[in-house]
């Protein structure tokens, strides 16, 4: 075999591609509904029927603040997230180890909204950059497949860098089936190209720190070592329990946090032992800012106030602010999601070109059964285990101790189950059957949620009509395309 | 050297490479960092942050580059060379 530039960087396109696709189809897809994670919170909660644009009442911000305060002298500290337009109501959180979890309010009343515990959007926020794994384990198992993604990206480039015009208007679905998905591949990848780079370019950044720290190497090591006996004997040190002050009314601290804060809304509020901090609103601008002004307790005089000046800090705000998207309008979540759904199908593409084009020659050895199985756990498995959790969300008794966790159960027996069944089938011989039965399966929880909202939860559907009807209609677009793969692969098999 | 005139190469060669060129770059992209992080002028935080920015960037390149630039390794010895300067202008740094 000659090796020229081109080979060799198919080469590289093709196992940098696979490796990291796999799992950056995972982070694409979890990413990209992340945008709505706040309203699928609220489709999986249908008892939150609190109207978008309710005001915020000094009396509800009273019975937060004391319901703050007897956490804090119990031991669990917990903040304050002030209703959006995007949540209108009042939440107490504090975190259990895992997530942000705590009571939810009427911005009106106070009074606490019976809303079942749910893993929520935030079960796909969470999964998006650790892939639910625990510590900076979970963050480099993104970040490492996002700069394979990258590598892959500008091998592809280089590959396809005299045809990057023409293939923007090139599609031939009626040439052959290879030809045809390497046109989607092409056409959809060189059409959203900026988007990929700059998505998982900023992706990577938000957790930097984790891959590129500004330490020597050789001190990364030594970090890892066991303590020393001398160390591990030395007595613990006891801080003494901190004296938490009685919190003074917060409505008027929220007006006089709004001239420091530049105007801006406040998003949500620390308490600590002598102060509390209000910070600006992440929606407030294209800078995921943590700037804040501190008010003194019990007073309530105002300490100071924390905003990030600098060039450099700015641009890394931007760059933050940019990934997560939090100051978008809906129009333009919608198209960071179609963008990031569009992202996902070059991707997922690419996987089914790589193993097309090795079908042939290796179609019968143990590696390449293994590959296939495990793109379509990836490609079929996944969304039909976030559909099940969906299920999951509205068939759970609401009142079931541990919700939330026999939620994500669900998602990860699903996803195991479909893993399962792909590989078993995969290494038989029967790849086919196997996505035969997962499509049809994936259609039918996708298809179904719209059903299952209008029979669970029927007041819901009038509450906030236009959430239920995005997420069921999302649930349609999935089974419909599902249907269609089906369609085509029963032809195939005919 | 004309393509057609060039040797055959097995491709085995390929991911031991792709590992090389990856190692290579990542040292990079920390000396990038490092350097960056201990210039004079901005605070060191922000230095930092400005440091992974451009090494970011910097480190997909490399590792095409270093990859993808195999006739004599010449790739390799870039990426190499770029991380002696880089290591070059922290010792004067430091």
């Amino acid at each position: 075999m000659r090796e020229t530039l081109r080979t060799r960087m198919g080469w590289l396109h093709a196992w940098t591609g696979f490796v990291g696709g796999l799992v950056m189809v995972c982070v694409f897809v979890t990413g990209s509904l992340s945008v709505f994670d706040t309203e699928i919170t609220r489709w999986m909660q249908p008892e939150v029927r609190v109207a978008p644009g309710t005001p915020l009442t000094p009396a509800a911000l009273d019975v937060a603040a004391r319901m703050i305060h007897e956490g804090e002298t119990h031991g669990i500290p917990a903040f304050l997230a002030l209703p959006s337009p995007r949540s209108p109501t009042l939440k107490v959180l504090h975190y259990d180890g895992r997530e942000f979890t705590g009571p939810q309010l009427d911005p009106q009343t106070g009074v606490i909204i019976p809303a079942r515990q749910t893993a929520g959007g935030e079960f796909f926020f969470r999964f998006h950059y650790t892939l639910c794994m625990q510590g900076p384990a979970g963050i480099l198992a993104v970040d490492i497949p996002a700069i394979g993604l990258l590598v892959a990206i500008g091998s592809g480039l280089v590959i396809h860098i005299r045809a990057l015009l023409p293939d923007i208007v090139l599609l031939r679905l009626s040439a052959t089936r290879l030809r045809a998905w390497l046109d989607a591949h092409l056409l959809t990848g060189v059409l959203f190209l900026p988007f990929m780079v700059m998505i998982t370019y900023t992706g990577v950044l938000v957790h930097v720190d984790r891959l590129l720290p500004a330490i020597p190497v050789t001190s990364l090591w030594s970090q890892g070592r066991p303590v020393s006996r001398s160390t591990a004997i030395r007595p613990p040190h006891v801080a003494p329990s901190p004296v938490f002050q009685p919190l003074p009314p917060l409505a008027p601290l929220l007006a006089a946090a709004r001239a420091p804060l530049g105007g801006r809304e406040a998003g949500f509020i620390l308490f600590s032992p002598d102060h509390l901090s209000i910070f600006a609103s992440d929606a407030s601008g294209p800078f995921l800012t943590r700037d804040h002004a501190d008010f003194h307790l019990p007073d309530g005089a105002l300490l100071a106030t924390a905003a990030t000046s600098g060039s450099i800090a700015r641009s890394v705000q931007l760059l933050h602010g940019l990934h997560y998207a939090r100051f978008a309008a809906t129009g333009l979540r919608w198209l960071y999601l179609v963008s990031g759904l569009c992202a996902t199908a070059v991707i997922a593409s690419g996987l089914v070109l790589f193993g097309m084009k090795r079908r042939r020659d290796r179609g019968h050895t143990v590696a390449f059964r293994i590959g296939e199985g495990l793109t379509m756990t990836t490609l079929v498995g996944l969304p039909a285990s976030l559909c099940a959790l969906l299920w999951a969300s509205r068939l759970l008794p609401a009142t079931l101790p541990g919700r939330d966790g026999t939620e994500i159960t669900v998602f990860f027996t699903v996803w195991g189950l479909c893993a399962l069944h792909a590989l078993t089938c995969a290494v038989t011989g029967r790849g086919l059957r196997a996505w035969r039965t997962q499509l049809a399966m994936s259609a039918v929880l996708a298809g179904g949620l719209l059903p299952l909202d209008g029979l669970t939860a029927p007041a819901a559907l009038h509450a906030a009509p236009a959430i239920h009807a995005a997420v069921d209609g999302m649930g349609l677009g999935a089974a419909s395309l599902a249907l269609y793969v089906l369609s085509h692969l029963r032809d195939r098999a005919a | 050297m004309d393509a057609r005139r060039r040797p055959a190469v097995p491709a085995w060669n390929r991911p031991g490479s792709l590992v090389l060129a990856c190692l290579l770059s990542y040292g990079v992209a920390h000396l990038v960092v490092m350097d960056i992080a201990r210039l004079p002028g901005p605070a060191t935080g922000e230095a930092t942050a400005l440091g992974q920015i451009m090494a970011l960037a910097l480190l997909p390149v490399l590792i095409v580059l270093g990859f993808g630039a195999h006739a004599r390794h010449v790739g390799l010895f870039v990426v190499g060379g770029c991380g002696l300067a880089a290591a070059l202008v922290g010792a004067v740094l430091s």
